[in-house]
Formats: structure tokens, sequence, C-alpha cells
């Protein structure tokens, strides 16, 4: 029932929610930080606005990210113009999309896990000589760990499960962009019903394993 | 000579704070009531607050100097800080958390430096366990050993024995005596507790609802009790009294 077809789904799939989480991370922490340490004009604006993607129709934040990326987009025309590629229809627009709607978990759980760091450990790193980014690095970060590893598992598995948005930028082309949610909507769309079941136990245990291992992280001992 | 100059006036709601008081090498007793604006003392002191006006002068380095437009970040002001609760880093050992306190000393010097202090504060066979891992006592200890590491020019704590029964206070009251007067820096200790201040004190600096009303030298525990400095009765009263009260446990 697994072909392969199937395998080369989750192989993209897998590739594709890496690199997105590892974005996402690269992205959505500094911003975590950013937003529960400092306070500046606008700082609820820009959470509410990163978070948008969470309650947005995937479809919708798609259709962004084609007037955003699209050939014809704002970003989309000058790169196509300067380098004649476009992101439309490769595997990275499912990279791109899957970043997008996956960031808002790490941003808001990362925020949420800084914020419970207590003030006066900071004070004391500060007192004793350290710069605001080491005191980061090395008290701020690790005692929010476990919350920021949460976050990325989240995000992880919801890039994973990404579908709207992927259709809308990067299409359903099979062995380029067709990922495991995608084949599976087509295996059912064509009446392949061996295929679909084997994919969706497939993804439902990944995805439960994901869960586990984020409950597994944030339980264990600091 | 090194000493301590403070002068700090800010407006809070519903709070104003307005202190001017000058300490030598010695040490310091910060005393009043909660809420009396001790603590937010030592943390401008510190710069981890920001006054409305104010100059703090240690060892004649300007720290702060609102009209001069000096603020020194807390990290440039070489000062050795113990918060009320600690502010032991939890996920780092005995000896991380002490080496945590050497930034800007190489790193040989920095462990020698800290075994040395952990040597001292009978801490030695403990630097692998987590602050989580050791008693109240022992964790003070370490707090103390953190905040000298780099021996700073001077050295705040914040009621740094709140959490501690008695014959505990007194040990780390007599062992923060003994190291004002081996490193020879103004160290002020915030407290509200009569005994303590009038025990530890070399000076005395009662603070109510945010003015430093009354500054006095306390005598020796052993001298006599009448305090010498003449022109501030107010304290000298004050301290009268506190000696007394504090005779029975001293003596």
């Amino acid at each position: 029932m697994l072909d392969g077809s199937a395998l080369t789904a989750l192989a993209l799939s897998l590739r594709v929610a890496a690199i997105a989480t590892a974005l996402v991370a690269l992205v959505g922490i500094p911003a975590g930080y950013l937003l529960s340490r400092r306070a500046f004009a606008g700082r609820e604006l820009i959470d509410a606005l990163v978070t948008l993607p969470l309650v947005l129709p995937p479809t919708v934040v798609g259709y962004y990210l084609i007037l955003l990326l699209g050939r014809n987009g704002l970003l989309g025309a000058p790169l196509y113009r300067w380098t004649g590629w476009s992101v439309m229809f490769t595997w990275q627009a499912a990279v791109v999309a899957s970043f997008v709607v996956a960031l808002p978990f790490m941003i808001k759980t990362s925020r949420a896990a800084i914020e419970t760091v207590d003030r006066t450990l900071l004070d004391a790193s500060y007192t004793l000589g350290h710069s605001e980014l080491w005191t980061a690095l090395r008290v701020t970060l690790p005692l929010a760990r476990r919350g920021i590893c949460a976050g990325a598992v989240l995000a992880f598995a919801r890039a994973m499960g990404e579908f709207g948005a992927t259709l809308m930028l990067a299409g359903n082309i099979p062995g380029r962009t067709s990922t495991m949610p995608l084949e599976i909507y087509s295996a059912v769309a064509g009446g392949e019903w061996g295929h679909a079941h084997a994919l969706v136990l497939l993804f439902t245990a990944i995805s439960a394993l994901a869960l586990y291992g984020a409950n597994h992280l944030t339980r264990s001992s600091p | 000579m090194s000493g301590l100059a403070v002068s700090l006036r800010t407006s809070l709601p519903g709070f104003d704070l307005d202190v001017c008081w000058e300490v030598g090498a010695e040490l310091a007793v910060l005393f009043g009531p909660s809420g009396a604006g001790k603590s937010l003392t030592l943390r401008m002191i510190a710069g981890l607050a920001q006054p409305d006006a104010g100059r703090v002068v240690a060892s004649k380095r300007v720290l702060l100097d609102t009209f001069g437009g000096v603020c020194l970040p807390p990290q440039q002001r070489s000062i050795g800080f113990v918060f009320q609760d600690l502010a032991l880093f939890p996920h780092m050992t005995v000896l991380e958390n002490v080496l945590y306190g050497g930034h800007g000393i190489e790193k040989p010097e920095r462990l020698a430096r800290a075994q040395r202090l952990l040597q001292r504060f009978g801490l030695a066979g403990l630097q692998r366990r987590r602050p989580g891992e050791i008693s109240g006592g022992q964790r003070q200890r370490v707090a103390f050993a953190r905040a000298l590491l780099r021996q700073p020019s001077i050295l705040l704590l914040d009621e740094p024995f709140t959490a501690l029964d008695a014959p505990l206070r007194r040990d780390l009251g007599g062992l923060l005596r003994e190291l004002q007067r081996e490193l020879m820096i103004p160290v002020v200790l915030v407290t509200h507790d009569e005994n303590e201040a009038a025990v530890l004190a070399d000076t005395v600096i009662v603070c109510e609802g945010g003015c430093a009303t009354q500054q006095g030298r306390a005598p020796e525990p052993q001298a006599h009790p009448v305090p010498a400095d003449a022109k501030r009765e107010c304290a000298q009263r004050f301290l009268h009294r506190t000696v007394q009260h504090a005779r029975p446990g001293v003596g």
C-alpha cells in the first residue's frame, strides 16, 4: 500500500516541515523575545499581525502569499526579473506556506515561555556585567527552553499538516510539491482508498509521535 | 578612600523617593519598614531602575549624574548585588553560578578565584549541585561568592537573610562583617530587622516613606552604647534604643 509515491510524499513533507521549522525557530524565537522583553509602539499590533495566519483560512494566507510572491507579486515580480526564477509551484513554495502558518505557534509559545522567566535573574546577570544578548543566550532562553521546544514541535506538526496555502502557492505536482496532505487529497479524489488509508495512518502516527515528544519535553525536569 | 555618595529623587504614582546619604568603606544598613523605598534605592544605585534626578558616586567614579547626562548601565557599575530571593540561576550548578559572576576575567584566573571563594565559604563539596539541591544558608553563600568574584567596588544586599532562621542569620551576618573588613569597600545592607541593623551596622541610615530621615554612626557592640556623632540626635536616640534592644543577643 505504501508505494513509491507515498514515500516520496512523506520524504517531501518531512523535508518541507524540517526546513520550515528551522526557519520558524530562527525568526520566531527572537520575535518572541522582543515581543516579551521590549516595550515599543505597535507591539501588540505586530503580535496580532503575526498571529493572523492562525485564525485565517489557509487559502486566504495562500492568496496573500500569491499577491506577495507570485510572478507579478510585490516581491515575486522583481525576483523574477532579476533571476528568471519564481517560487511559485516549487517545493520551496511549500516551505514558505508552511513557514507562514507555523510561525504564530513558535512566536506565541516562546513569548509566553520567555515572559515566565524571573525578571530578577536577568537583573542579576546585568549586575554581573553581562550584556542583554549574553543574558538572553545563557539565562533567558535556557530557562524558557521547554516552552520553546514545545513551540517548535507544534510548529513542525502544523507545517507537516499544511494543505490550503501550499495548494495555492505550490500547486499539487506529484513528486515535486505534492506533500502528504495533498497526496491524501489526490488519493481520495482519485478513488484510491487503499493508498489514502495507508497515508492517513502513517500521517497520524507521525503527528502522534510529535505530540508525544512535545509533552515529554514540557514535562521533563528543568 | 573608597566611599559611596548617593542622592536620588523620583516620583512614582503614590510614592515619592528623596534620599541623600554618604557612606565610607564600612557596613551601612538601610533600615526602615517595608515600602520605605529601601530596595528601590539599591536598584537605582545598581542602575536597575532610573530616578527622575540624582547622582551616585562610588570611589570617585560617577555612576549616575542626571544633570551631567551620565547614566552607566548596570553592566559597567562594578557593583556586587545580592538579591532578596538571591536570584541564583536554577539551571546552573553552584560552580557555574559563581563562575558566571566572573565576566571579563581570564578563564584560569576565574576558576582559581571561584575555587578560593567556594573553599572560603564552605561550599567546596557542593560545586556540582544545583541551587535547588542545597540548603538556604548554602544558597546564600553561593550568592555572596557570585557577587564577589569580580571584586566589585561596592556590595549591595537587599534583605538577603529574610528566608533564614535566626542562628543562620547570625552566622551569615558575621561572615558579612568579616568580608567587609577584608575587602574594605562600602557594603550597603537593606533590612527591616532592628536587631540585624544594630548588630551589623557601622552606620545606620533610617528610611521612612521614601526619605532617608536620619543617619548615625553605630557603636561597636562592645563599646559604649552612646553614639559619638552628636549632630544627629534622632539617629542617636534610635540607635541607643536598638543597641540596648540587641544587647542580650550580642553579648
